[in-house]
């Protein structure tokens, strides 16, 4: 008998050291645990992931921004009326050189008889209702989802014709697209009338302009160029940019050109969404030619 | 009459929860539909949810700090889209502001309790306390957010800016709600 009292005792005795140490040190533990899941999930995220975030969180707050913007929406109807004025009157122009081109025929015929398919790229429009420019990772929530047509990569651009971000996450009534203004961002731009294409990226600093490298040594570069989508399976060709403001030559061969953003991304308010028809096609065919036996042969 | 006590003790305690409650959904929108949407510029990003974290009662366990926190962070990365970012912050800061306690404001008035705002502390150590806790949520968020050390000096521009400014919006917030809690309670 004593024995056994004695090892019970003594068991009992480590099991009440062990729980009054585990008292003393479970709250660093548990500040260790989730701080190592929440480093995880960060370090794991993508950009869709967090556009996806901020899809959930619209769902509840969407509807509440909506109203916020229409307020804020009265203050800027007259420039909003003058830009639209300024871009109807662009469009004539471009309208009239394409009747003086094709001698009168209706502009859509003959684009029609021509191509004997239907229009390339498709556009519908959207209202920006959360914006930001001040994180690193800046993202914009529409006010059209997957109800109104809209889709993952589709390209947000103004009125105007200028840059503004792709799509990347849609709810039924809201989507969420990746600003211009995102580290993670990355299109191609060229310089307008000019072959020269390069990388185009935000490093983050300010949000008036982004960075386009890559651009080669020998490319006619000129401060007050102006730079445009290039090759690209979301943006339509010649989607402004900017315009050059400065270059620097980095290693021997390339130029990092700093080009000031044309589109105003602090005060944005309709925008443009575009469809390009055949991006899947030309994605599914460039990832084939990547993936399939392309690749493997050059590399034997 | 020990008994009438309890009660009455229990009955603050649950005003004070319920007060901390209605902060936390105040703060968060005002997170939300304001400070979020102050665009500034870049350098400029004020995280005036963290006020919540600075205005808890200085008797608060270390565990339900540490869960505040994350509760707190894991909301603001839910309805900013940051994956994460917010909480590693506020986790962080939260776990550390029993230390920053002790180190700004003496073992005395800790132990006396109560919400850690300018009226209960005083100016001087009231800013000393909240500097810090602001500026190391800055400090971990804008190093995490950047996640590189080429133009760290700007990383270092926005963490010092955006201190500033939410010090002083996080000392609006305690005029705002610091004063009104603790009313109750003698402090």
């Amino acid at each position: 008998m004593p024995r056994e009292t004695w090892g019970i005792t003594e068991c009992s005795r480590t099991m009440i050291r062990f729980i009054l140490f585990l008292k003393k040190i479970y709250v660093p533990l548990l500040f260790i645990l989730l701080e190592a899941l929440a480093l995880n999930f960060y370090a794991n995220s993508t950009s869709y992931t967090k556009a996806r975030l901020l899809g959930i969180s619209n769902a509840v707050v969407g509807r509440i921004y909506k109203q916020f913007a229409s307020v804020g929406d009265y203050f800027g109807l007259r420039r909003e009326n003058e830009a639209l004025v300024s871009e109807v009157a662009r469009l004539q122009n471009e309208l009239e050189a394409f009747r003086m081109q094709t001698g009168g025929a209706q502009p859509t015929d003959s684009l029609l008889a021509l191509t004997g398919e239907a229009a390339k790229y498709y556009y519908t429009t959207a209202y920006v209702i959360n914006n930001s420019i001040t994180r690193q990772e800046n993202y914009i929530t529409l006010d059209k989802g997957r109800r109104d047509g809209v889709e993952p990569n589709m390209a947000i651009v103004t009125p105007q014709g200028t840059i503004v971000g792709y799509v990347l996450n849609c709810s039924d009534r809201f989507s969420v697209g990746i600003s211009v203004l995102n580290i993670n961002f990355k299109t191609g731009g060229n310089i307008r009338g000019k072959d020269n294409f390069g990388s185009l990226y935000w490093d983050g600093l300010d949000h008036n302009y982004v960075v386009l490298s890559e651009i080669p040594k020998y490319a006619d570069l000129q401060p007050g160029d102006t730079i445009v989508t290039g090759y690209s399976s979301i943006f339509p060709p010649d989607v402004e940019i900017g315009c050059v403001e400065s270059f620097e030559l980095t290693s021997s061969n390339y130029y990092k050109v700093k080009v000031k953003l044309s589109t105003r991304m602090s005060s944005l308010k309709r925008v443009l969404l575009v469809r390009y028809a055949d991006a899947v096609e030309q994605r599914l065919l460039e990832e084939q030619t990547i993936n399939g036996g392309f690749a493997e042969d050059y590399s034997n | 009459m020990l008994k009438i006590i309890q009660i009455e003790e229990e009955r603050d305690m649950l005003y004070r929860i319920l007060e901390y409650l209605f902060f936390f959904v105040v703060l968060l929108l005002l997170q939300l539909f304001l400070f979020n949407n102050l665009n500034f510029g870049v350098y400029v990003n004020p995280l005036v949810y963290i006020a919540f974290i600075i205005l808890l009662p200085m008797e608060t366990l270390p565990v339900v700090m540490l869960l505040s926190g994350l509760l707190l962070g894991c909301a603001m990365d839910l309805v900013m889209g940051t994956a994460g970012i917010n909480t590693i912050a506020t986790l962080f800061t939260a776990y550390s502001r029993p230390l920053l306690l002790r180190l700004f404001i003496g073992k005395d008035d800790i132990r006396d309790g109560g919400v850690p705002n300018l009226r209960r502390l005083g100016a001087g150590k009231y800013f000393r306390y909240s500097t810090l806790v602001v500026f190391l949520q800055c400090f971990v968020f804008f190093t995490l957010e950047s996640l590189s050390w080429d133009y760290y000096y700007l990383t270092l521009l926005r963490i010092l800016c955006s201190t500033v400014v939410t010090v002083v919006l996080v000392y609006f917030a305690q005029m705002l709600f610091g004063d009104g809690m603790g009313r109750h309670f003698g402090v």
